[in-house]
């Protein structure tokens, strides 16, 4: 039995949103606090702007997937970048503040992007730096996705929407909108690699089941974690078991335990095997 | 190489360092990134080894200290013994291999700060007024990464001069380029960890063959390198005595006896904390449920099973080479 998994768009801002809404056929779940469109395996929540908005917005749908097992989570955005021309694609390499410890997303996404610095800053920025992006919630995103998920979970990108030829005082209303436009398709093929990224990841650690005829047979706790663990090295062992008729002694639940470590032991490599 | 590496991750301090530049200049086109200290990327928590390996990046730090530590006492070969790493991590993928359950990251971190290590190696030499033993590859290969870490063309000549000292290369590497175009030094000796192909198809995953592993012993040998040869760990597998007494047979048929200083084996074992890191990661791994807890927090094969490898081994290297010493790794 596969882990169940969610992947999480973290966007800003409404116009950022449309786009991706529209090109991933997500449908609005109703009567939601933040705005929130849904498919099976995805959630996109409309944060609003800045590092509270960020963090709120993942606690939140960190919420509404409580019921997954995993979460992968793709901050999405626009950003600006002092000679960077508007419409390209980063995938920063480090998020910074300056009153947060920095965060290091894990390399995981196929392709040659940009991968610059990104500055997460708390007002609007007019004098670019030099060589960092600046935006203001990637920060607050990464800090507070990352204590629901595996840091190697939580991914950035942004697209550049402003520098010092065209400002950030001068975008008119769309501009956000139309930038991630530019780079819808790439923004899709992002989102589907960390799909199927989440998808590996959930295949990768499989449960066991309890086999059928075991069901009725009463095991305190200690001796379910005991079973658990003795079930899964007979089934790497043993490949060819079938754990639902093992033929084993299923008087009480110590037999059950005694008879199936037998059977390991018997299926451990030995010296002297030829 | 450098093509497989996307991110390097650079601690400010040592941005100026020449060893920094140097090691830059190899990767031109990969993105540089400064952190404050590697802790910050390699020791945070909640992070995974096994997604890590798949893209590892580099990590170019200075180790501040702890450079050179003594080996456990039951380790020691007949005098004081130290070990040391001047990086993190392997460019191997050993499904045995500790290093999986010992670090939180699988980046690869290399210490710039060569000379800080060459300061305590001599300290300790001095200290000790005899023959002292160190050795590097406990914490990562000494020589799979020789071409960004010229470890050997750094190192070396200290050991030239420190004639009462000896350094073991501990490798799986066939990168040997550096040694043979080096003048032979007496007390080094290159020690190459070696398994059947059986094992290292299934286990030691990006690693050279046994015939590239051996063909590396014996261009240093016929250089006049002495030899370690180190099957550690012996991993228990179906035809166990079959394939490794092929190897062994394929090994000492291949290379010259006189050239080898000592014969290390060991069995499969880790720490209790080690397997349950590697078992989140590898939770499919055969290996891992082939051993059991033993006592004092250690994982390995069953007593019985442990002793009768073990003594096999030793019997069966014994016709190969009557006179060459076999140490025992426990």
């Amino acid at each position: 039995m596969a882990n169940t998994f969610g992947v999480i768009l973290i966007l800003a801002l409404w116009e950022e949103a449309k786009p991706l809404i529209e090109a991933l056929g997500l449908v609005k779940r109703p009567n939601t606090r933040l705005d929130t469109y849904e498919n099976p395996t995805t959630i996109l929540v409309v944060s609003g702007v800045g590092f509270t908005a960020a963090c709120t917005a993942v606690g939140y749908a960190a919420n509404l997937f409580s019921d997954r097992n995993l979460l992968f989570w793709l901050n999405i955005g626009t950003a600006g970048h002092k000679f960077l021309s508007v419409g390209t694609l980063v995938i920063p390499a480090k998020i910074d503040a300056i009153d947060h410890p920095p965060f290091f997303p894990t390399s995981v996404f196929r392709g040659d992007h940009e991968t610059p610095e990104l500055m997460s800053v708390t007002k609007v920025c007019k004098h670019y730096p030099e060589t960092f992006c600046v935006d203001m919630e990637a920060i607050g995103f990464c800090l507070a996705s990352s204590r629901f998920s595996l840091k190697d979970y939580v991914h950035v990108v942004k697209v550049i929407s402003d520098n010092q030829d065209n400002p950030v005082g001068v975008l008119k209303k769309g501009s956000l909108g139309y930038v991630i436009g530019l780079k819808l398709e790439a923004l899709k093929d992002i989102i589907e690699q960390l799909t199927n990224f989440a998808k590996q990841e959930s295949e990768h650690q499989v449960k066991l089941s309890l086999p059928n005829d075991l069901r009725n047979i009463h095991f305190s706790e200690t001796q379910k974690v005991n079973l658990y663990r003795l079930l899964s090295q007979l089934s790497i062992l043993a490949p060819k078991e079938n754990l639902e008729y093992l033929n084993i002694d299923k008087t009480n639940s110590s037999s059950v335990l005694k008879s199936i470590s037998s059977l390991i032991e018997r299926n451990l490599p030995n010296v002297d095997d030829d | 190489m450098s093509t497989m590496i996307k991110h390097i991750y650079v601690e400010e301090t040592i941005r100026d360092h020449p060893r920094t530049h140097s090691i830059l200049k190899k990767f031109p086109a990969t993105r540089v990134i400064e952190c404050k200290h590697y802790g910050q990327i390699f020791n945070r928590h909640n992070q995974s080894f096994r997604i890590q390996k798949q893209q590892p990046s580099l990590i170019l730090a200075e180790k501040k200290n702890k450079r050179i530590l003594p080996v456990p006492p039951s380790l020691e070969v007949n005098q004081p013994s130290y070990y040391f790493s001047h990086m993190l991590n392997c460019v191997y993928d050993c499904r045995y291999c500790f290093l999986q359950g010992m670090f939180r990251s699988a980046h690869y971190v290399i210490f710039v700060n060569y000379e800080d290590f060459y300061d305590d190696i001599i300290k300790i030499s001095d200290k000790n007024k005899r023959k002292t033993f160190f050795f590097s590859g406990y914490d990562c290969d000494s020589l799979a990464l020789e071409p960004i870490t010229e470890f050997t063309n750094n190192f070396l000549p200290l050991f030239k001069k420190l004639k009462q000292s000896t350094l073991e290369l501990r490798t799986k590497s066939t990168q040997i380029r550096s040694l043979l175009e080096t003048e032979v030094l007496t007390n080094i000796i290159c020690s190459f960890s070696l398994n059947p192909n059986e094992i290292i198809s299934q286990f030691e995953h990006k690693t050279p063959n046994l015939e590239s592993r051996i063909r590396s012993i014996q261009k240093l040998s016929d250089a006049g390198w002495t030899i370690g040869l180190r099957f550690d760990p012996v991993v228990l597998t179906a035809n166990f005595k079959k394939i490794y007494s092929r190897a062994f047979e394929q090994i000492f048929s291949s290379v010259q006896i006189d050239r080898i200083e000592s014969i290390t084996i060991g069995t499969f074992r880790v720490s209790a904390d080690q397997i349950k890191k590697m078992l989140k990661d590898y939770p499919n791994e055969w290996l891992y449920y082939t051993v059991t807890p033993k006592l004092g927090n250690r994982i390995g094969y069953a007593h019985q099973t442990d002793k009768a490898i073990i003594n096999w081994c030793k019997e069966q290297l014994s016709l190969h080479s009557e006179s060459i010493p076999i140490y025992v790794q426990e």
